[in-house]
């Protein structure tokens, strides 16, 4: 896949913030199919789906990880990629407790460099708690004088010190751009470990943070090495650049795109029941 | 092993396998009750691929929780009345051994190439024979049902090719060429958040509930009559296959 520095997506960006129209795609109608829900296709694109929420709202306290795959149909577009509609139920990322469900479409095109995903879902987890956890987190880091830092998290046994979860956390919402525009309909990923962070002291509001993270490939099995800078603060787009070692160039994401984050990517908190 | 060979030496006895490629010694236990009987065979390996920990942690736990209860347990006392049960608990010990010393995230051997500027085999997709889908459903099925009454974990059963990936050459293959009927490979926990580096309050709950599993398969063998051999499965852990 040709790696290019980050297209802007102004129109597209756009696209995507419209309510999901669940059923509704390009006419005339193309040819559909049911997927099983254990099909690694399927899974694979409510992955992707994950890596774009995760990074657009940017919350190291509010990551999700794919649940089950409750639905899933593909249509083939002729000339033009794979569109899969799903419906998944997502974990939080740390505990795996169930956190509610999305509906999703996740466009892979021939001519564009990243899936196009369309993401709405119902969130059962305290928004409240969230923010308050988030704002700690940040506050902690604008209060370092001398730069956190970090190697091998997890550890080599599993471990995470509690003082350098949220850094890792944070990794996790800015590998998760990185995951983005990397995926392609079977090539699939998930963040291994952060061998190194460093943060950077700034003189404005964000916080600044260095990674090395390394990347898990599937079906490949290659781990892949990557840096990442991230710039957050918290309630605002998550800045994130970064360089994986096979290529040799940095991307960027969208800067200041003049979104906000949360209620309008059509977050609810809502109960289960609605779904 | 040799300490769980000497205190079950009624149960258990050692075997060599071979020699790796860093001249380490592979071994694999024997679980059998002796009797007259012409038995069925169960065979499992773990830690084919280094990095997957959980992997041999299973093979170990698996063997602790049938020599603790053997003599007390019914069902366990009935199935080794017809299996041997044959472990072998890290496949690729020199591979295992650098992700302990050396580099947590590795996978394959430590066989070198290219005049040592490259090292490693994949072992699992390094076996004879074609791919193949063929999979004993029913008792998957059961086997997923049971593991979820433990701990509420969900597993997809399926031919691995739609479940996870295609691949050739995977020990499940080879089984199915030579024979075997029933072959399976557990993908053990986590699904990604973690990976290979699970957290390590995972480790028992996924011991106990691959336990749960795999006692399920053996008492489904156990049970049907004389369908062949016996069956083989390979652990993972983590899409790791």
């Amino acid at each position: 896949m040709q790696r290019q520095s980050a297209a802007r997506l102004g129109p597209l960006l756009l696209l995507l913030l419209l309510p999901l129209a669940w059923g509704k795609g390009p006419s005339p109608p193309r040819a559909a199919e049911e997927l099983q829900v254990s099909n690694r296709l399927a899974g694979q694109a409510a992955r992707v789906a994950l890596h774009y929420l995760n990074y657009r709202l940017g919350s190291p306290s509010a990551l999700r990880a794919l649940g089950q795959v409750r639905k899933a149909t593909l249509k083939t577009i002729p000339g033009i990629g794979h569109k899969y509609y799903l419906q998944f139920t997502t974990e939080d990322y740390k505990s795996s407790l169930n956190v509610g469900t999305c509906l999703a479409t996740v466009f892979y095109l021939k001519r564009k460099p990243r899936p196009a995903v369309n993401i709405n879902c119902t969130y059962t987890k305290d928004q409240k708690q969230i923010r308050e956890d988030d704002y700690s987190f940040y506050k902690k880091m604008r209060q370092q004088t001398k730069p956190i830092i970090g190697n091998d998290i997890p550890d080599s046994y599993g471990n995470i010190e509690p003082a350098l979860e949220p850094a890792w956390a944070l990794a996790v919402a800015g590998s998760s751009y990185l995951m983005w525009e990397k995926s392609t309909e079977n090539l699939g990923y998930f963040m291994a470990q952060v061998k190194n962070v460093k943060q950077w002291i700034t003189k404005d509001d964000s916080i600044d943070f260095d990674y090395s993270v390394v990347l898990h490939e599937i079906p490949t099995q290659e781990m892949i090495s990557c840096h990442l800078r991230v710039i957050w603060t918290p309630g605002h787009p998550l800045k994130v650049k970064y360089f994986c070692l096979s290529e040799n160039q940095w991307s960027e994401s969208e800067e200041g795109s003049g979104t906000e984050s949360g209620s309008t990517n059509g977050i609810f908190n809502e109960k289960e029941a609605h779904f | 092993m040799y300490q769980i060979k000497e205190s079950n030496s009624e149960l258990v006895t050692q075997h060599y396998l071979g020699m790796t490629y860093e001249n380490r010694p592979v071994y694999y236990l024997k679980i059998s009750q002796p009797s007259d009987k012409v038995k069925k065979i169960i065979w499992m390996d773990c830690g084919i691929h280094a990095r997957e920990w959980i992997s041999p942690a299973f093979c170990q736990w698996f063997v602790k929780e049938i020599l603790q209860n053997y003599k007390t347990d019914p069902k366990i006392k009935s199935f080794l009345q017809n299996l041997d049960i044959y472990i072998l608990p890290v496949l690729n010990i020199d591979g295992y051994i650098y992700s302990w010393t050396t580099e947590r995230l590795w996978r394959k051997s430590r066989s070198p190439h290219v005049n040592g500027t490259c090292f490693g085999t994949d072992l699992n997709r390094n076996f004879n024979g074609s791919w193949c889908s063929k999979f004993q459903v029913e008792a998957a099925e059961k086997a997923a049902v049971a593991l979820k009454g433990k701990h509420g974990t969900n597993f997809t059963v399926g031919p691995s090719s739609l479940v996870l990936y295609k691949t050739s050459g995977s020990s499940r293959d080879w089984a199915h060429m030579i024979g075997i009927p029933f072959s399976y490979t557990f993908e053990l926990r986590d699904k990604g958040a973690y990976g290979f580096i699970l957290p390590p309050d995972q480790i028992l709950p996924t011991c106990e509930e691959t336990t749960t599993a795999v006692m399920t398969i053996i008492e489904y063998v156990n049970q049907k009559d004389a369908v062949g051999a016996g069956e083989t499965w390979s652990c993972h852990s983590f899409s790791g296959m």
